[in-house]
């Protein structure tokens, strides 16, 4: 099936990230787990952010919409509307947040309170972000919820969070998140917590509501399949860096930086059952303690005197990779070894 | 063996140059010096009297000045160090090794066990711990020998408490079972795994413990249900100087002083000792 | 490939829930977590068995029932074809010696106050594997197998990565020399870069030491990957059992083909078949009656929700718990 055949490259752009870097201070060193990221998302595209743990691809996330900035030193811009979301001051933050640009995270029994029933918890959030009256707040949440797939909306709405399940919840959460409209969906892990099964069904649902309401979505994933399944286009994360993005396609059909090769090659798909699998040495690098050149160097087989030397910068155009060496173009398809 | 595996790593070490720790340790060591060498550092036999000199200020002489009966007050307050340390030592230790091991094999096995043993803690717990001691001491009668036993009959339990605790969370590790899976015994998972692993909280409690060991001991020792005069302990010496509190304050100041230091001390190292030994760096 | 290294025979395990006072005055019957409703598997020498399903279907409780960790409240484990449910003492750790296990998460599997070589000197001389003398070399020649430098015999756990730290766990368990490895989602705690090393590393082992491996995981490309023969579990039942190949290529239990086209493929255009499962998986307090599937089951019949299809052979190959696929009743 191609039906998402959209060029989002002609699409107006609705966020625009540059240089964005985010650092902590972890004891007398300073931790860098975002390092000089620049991406955009077009309107209604899903974003896919890939990467592993400790790659920064939810700090990056949490970044955008400045739930970082208590914790960390952020600097850079993230253009939204014209607005520069780093300097936004908390107050006019607050009034983006939530309402244009909504967020939703791995554990939704950690997000929601345990304490409000599902329904306040929907109406809280139409009462700050929408001028509708009681009635039309009730009326609206269990619309929501529907829209969800929540069955039974009406009398769902005096559950209180612990009396859904763990896709239902997720679901809840969603609801909340689309209770202003957002242009713009933050997803961070949002199905690692469920079932395949299950995880389909909230994939879906993101998917379809995306499309319905013409919301871009930032999905940050780690599994490789959750991406190609959803997104229309892919950012690799590796050592707080972007090391490739690009149309999903491209990413996975041809990849180009020797991460993402190694990352794909790796996934036992179209391979003789029990044979060895293509392994990258080594493991990701620690955020305390990063390589001067590229990230990637040292678990690199490819790698050439200059990884080692400087920092290799995101280059291209549709398809934009970060490495001194990268893969020849249409070398190798997705999952083949 | 099992002390080697609980202490350090280099890092953790720093922890020992922290400044309350140091004058926690230095307290502590001052201390246990003054109980074990009393006669080296007391200028006077702590028992014998001075008709001379009765109930006079601290002065050069006397720095903690003398009592009603002309007996040196620093002299009796470094001697009672003797006996207010292996209050702190004696009275705890029992109830450590036997709260320990109860603890950690009702943590371990559960069921039965446990629940008969919650109930009797319900059921200590519930009396205020002075009164149930007294209570214990007035059977068994005054004395320093049944106030160990005392509060080592009482004590224990809390220890026990708290490493049922600390058990039962370590046991949600797979490093239980695994031992379980390698087909070792009970005993050694309990002893050489898990109980290393539980320890800390308890050896940090009973730095605390030791402390108000000392505060119960001369308490006791205060009621006349403790040391007995005329030996030299805090609570009797603060108890003898009672009746002339408002004619010479330094009878009851100087032992109560001494208490506190002590408690410090044991405090510092405490918290100390904490951060030593959480695994991990 | 054909004799039976250890069976389970109709294993049911329930934990008990422990009923609050108001519960057991209102005379409420007491509840228990049903995570095991009589399974039946078979494991041949030198294979690996995979076992799939999603969480709460009882995969990790069966996992650490056959390693011992829980005493199942009837059927049986047989191992070389002798009950094990009457095991004690020396008996009790032979068995435990012989089937190993490996945990899924590596942070909590190994003591964090044991230094690598202290755990693995542990194991070779409680069960005497070697003498006194030759213990050293044996720690040497277990971090060479796992492929890990010697010198991390002086090391604590928390120094390793958790890939390394698997690895040890790995050592641990071969170092009593078992026939029988459980691997309870060896690597799903593990970064995908490292997943990689980690299950290599297991296929390698296996064919050098004839080793018979359960490999439970809900990772279905891994399980497909590393098994010969693939278990999938719903609702503490075995519902479908075939070989890997054959299982993944033409799953015929409904929800086998639910769960496998569940899986995101790597392909974006490769949608796999849209089945999309309504509803979510019923609590194991309260299964359902029949077939415990019915309730989610695109096909069910009303016979789905009164009897409780066994597993039987089907034509093809494998066995099916299904009343649609089950050729009797056709």
């Amino acid at each position: 099936m191609t039906e998402t055949k959209t060029d989002f490259g002609t699409c107006p752009r609705l966020l625009e990230v540059s240089n964005l870097s985010t650092s902590f201070s972890a004891g007398t060193k300073q931790l860098r787990a975002v390092d000089d990221v620049s991406f955009h998302v077009n309107e209604g595209e899903v974003l896919g952010i890939v990467g592993e743990s400790g790659s920064g691809k939810s700090i990056t996330l949490r970044s955008i919409i400045g739930l970082s900035r208590r914790y960390g030193q952020v600097s850079g811009e993230v253009n939204w509307q014209g607005n520069n979301l780093v300097t936004m001051p908390e107050r006019d933050l607050r009034k983006i947040r939530g309402k244009d640009i909504a967020m939703i995270f791995q554990e939704p029994m950690s997000s929601l309170n345990p304490l409000l029933t599902v329904g306040l918890q929907i109406g809280e959030n139409l009462t700050e972000h929408t001028d509708l009256d009681k009635r039309g707040r009730k009326n609206r949440a269990i619309e929501l919820l529907e829209m969800v797939g929540i069955p039974d909306a009406v009398n769902r709405l005096n559950d209180y969070p612990h009396q859904f399940s763990g896709g239902m919840r997720q679901r809840v959460m969603i609801a909340i998140a689309l209770a202003s409209n957002p242009k713009l969906l933050l997803a961070d892990e949002p199905t690692t917590a469920l079932d395949v099964t299950i995880q389909k069904q909230i994939l879906k649902l993101i998917l379809d509501l995306s499309k319905d309401l013409g919301m871009a979505v930032i999905l940050v994933t780690h599994d490789l399949g959750v991406a190609a399944q959803t997104c229309d286009r892919l950012a690799v994360m590796y050592g707080g860096k972007l090391v490739e993005t690009g149309n999903t396609r491209e990413v996975l059909r041809a990849p180009q930086h020797r991460y993402t090769m190694g990352l794909l090659k790796s996934v036992p798909e179209n391979i003789e059952p029990r044979t060895q699998l293509y392994s990258l040495p080594g493991t990701p690098p620690s955020l305390l303690n990063l390589p001067l050149g590229c990230a990637f160097a040292p678990r690199c087989a490819h790698a050439v005197d200059e990884c080692s030397r400087a920092k290799p910068p995101l280059v291209g155009d549709a398809h934009q990779v970060a490495c001194f060496n990268p893969v020849n173009q249409g070398q190798t398809p997705i999952g083949a070894a | 063996m099992m002390l080697k595996r609980l202490l350090p790593h280099k890092t953790q070490m720093l922890v020992l140059l922290r400044p309350g720790f140091l004058v926690g340790l230095a307290i502590l060591l001052g201390s246990l010096a003054l109980a074990i060498f009393p006669a080296a550092f007391a200028p006077f036999e702590p028992n014998a009297f001075n008709y001379s000199a009765l109930k006079q200020p601290p002065s050069f002489e006397h720095w903690f000045g003398t009592d009603n009966l002309g007996r040196d007050t620093l002299s009796r307050v470094i001697w009672a160090y003797s006996v207010n340390m292996q209050m702190a030592f004696v009275a705890t230790i029992f109830a450590l090794v036997i709260g320990v091991t109860v603890g950690a094999l009702v943590g371990y096995y559960g069921g039965i066990a446990d629940a008969i043993f919650g109930r009797c803690v319900d059921a200590i717990i519930t009396f205020p711990f002075l009164v149930l001691v007294i209570a214990v001491v007035a059977v068994l009668g005054p004395g320093l020998t049944n106030m160990y036993i005392a509060i080592t009959l009482v004590g224990w339990v809390y220890y026990a408490r708290l490493m049922r605790a600390e058990i039962m969370g370590q046991m949600a590790n797979d490093y239980a079972a695994a031992g379980k899976v390698m087909g070792y015994s009970d005993r050694r998972i309990i002893f050489r795994h898990l109980l290393p692993n539980a320890i800390t909280p308890v050896i940090v409690y009973w730095m605390t413990d030791m402390a108000l060991a000392i505060l119960l001991g001369s308490s006791l020792g205060y009621l006349g249900l403790g040391a007995q005069p005329p030996q030299a302990e805090w609570g009797v010496l603060i108890a003898e100087g009672r009746n002339f509190i408002t004619t010479a304050w330094w009878l009851s100041l100087m032992p109560g002083i001494a208490i506190v230091l002590t408690g410090l001390g044991f405090s510092l190292v405490g918290d100390g000792l904490a951060d030593l030994m959480r695994p991990r760096g | 490939m054909s004799t039976s290294v250890l069976a389970t025979d109709n294993l049911v395990l329930h934990f008990k829930k422990n009923r609050s006072l108001i519960d057991l005055l209102a005379g409420k019957p007491p509840q228990a977590v049903k995570a095991l409703n009589g399974v039946s598997l078979d494991l041949k020498k030198g294979e690996t068995l995979g076992i799939v399903g999603e969480s709460g279907c009882g995969k990790s409780t069966l996992a650490r029932a056959i390693a011992g960790l829980y005493k199942p409240q009837s059927g049986d484990i047989q191992f070389h074809g002798v009950s094990t449910s009457s095991n004690k003492g020396a008996a009790l750790r032979e068995y435990n010696r012989r089937v190993q296990m490996i945990f899924q998460d590596p942070y909590s599997s190994l003591n964090p106050r044991l230094r690598v070589g202290d755990m693995l000197r542990e194991a070779l001389s409680v069960h005497n594997m070697r003498p006194p003398e030759g213990i050293e070399e044996r720690i040497n020649e277990l971090l060479d197998l796992v492929r890990l430098p010697r010198d991390a015999a002086d090391k604590l756990p928390h120094e390793f990565s958790g890939g390394q730290r698997q690895r040890i766990a790995i050592a641990r368990a071969l170092s009593v020399e078992p026939e029988v490895l459980i691997a309870d989602e060896l690597v799903s705690a593990l970064d995908v870069s490292v997943q990689a090393q980690v299950v290599n590393l297991l296929l390698s082992l296996q064919d050098d030491l004839g080793l018979t491996v359960l490999f439970v995981a809900h990772d279905l490309r891994l399980v497909r990957h590393v098994s010969h023969r693939v278990a999938v579990i719903y609702l503490g039942s075995v519902v479908e059992i075939g070989s890997a190949s054959g299982l993944f290529a033409k799953p015929k239990h409904p929800y086998s083909q639910a769960l496998l086209s569940a899986a995101p493929s790597l392909d974006p255009d490769e949608k796999g078949n849209q089945i999309v499962l309504s509803g979510e998986l019923p609590s194991p307090l309260n299964i359902p009656s029949g077939c415990a599937f019915h309730s989610r089951c695109p096909m069910a019949e009303p016979i789905c929700r009164q009897t409780k299809p066994m597993l039987r052979g089907h034509p093809e190959s494998g066995q099916v718990a299904c009343h649609l696929v089950d050729p009797t009743h056709n």
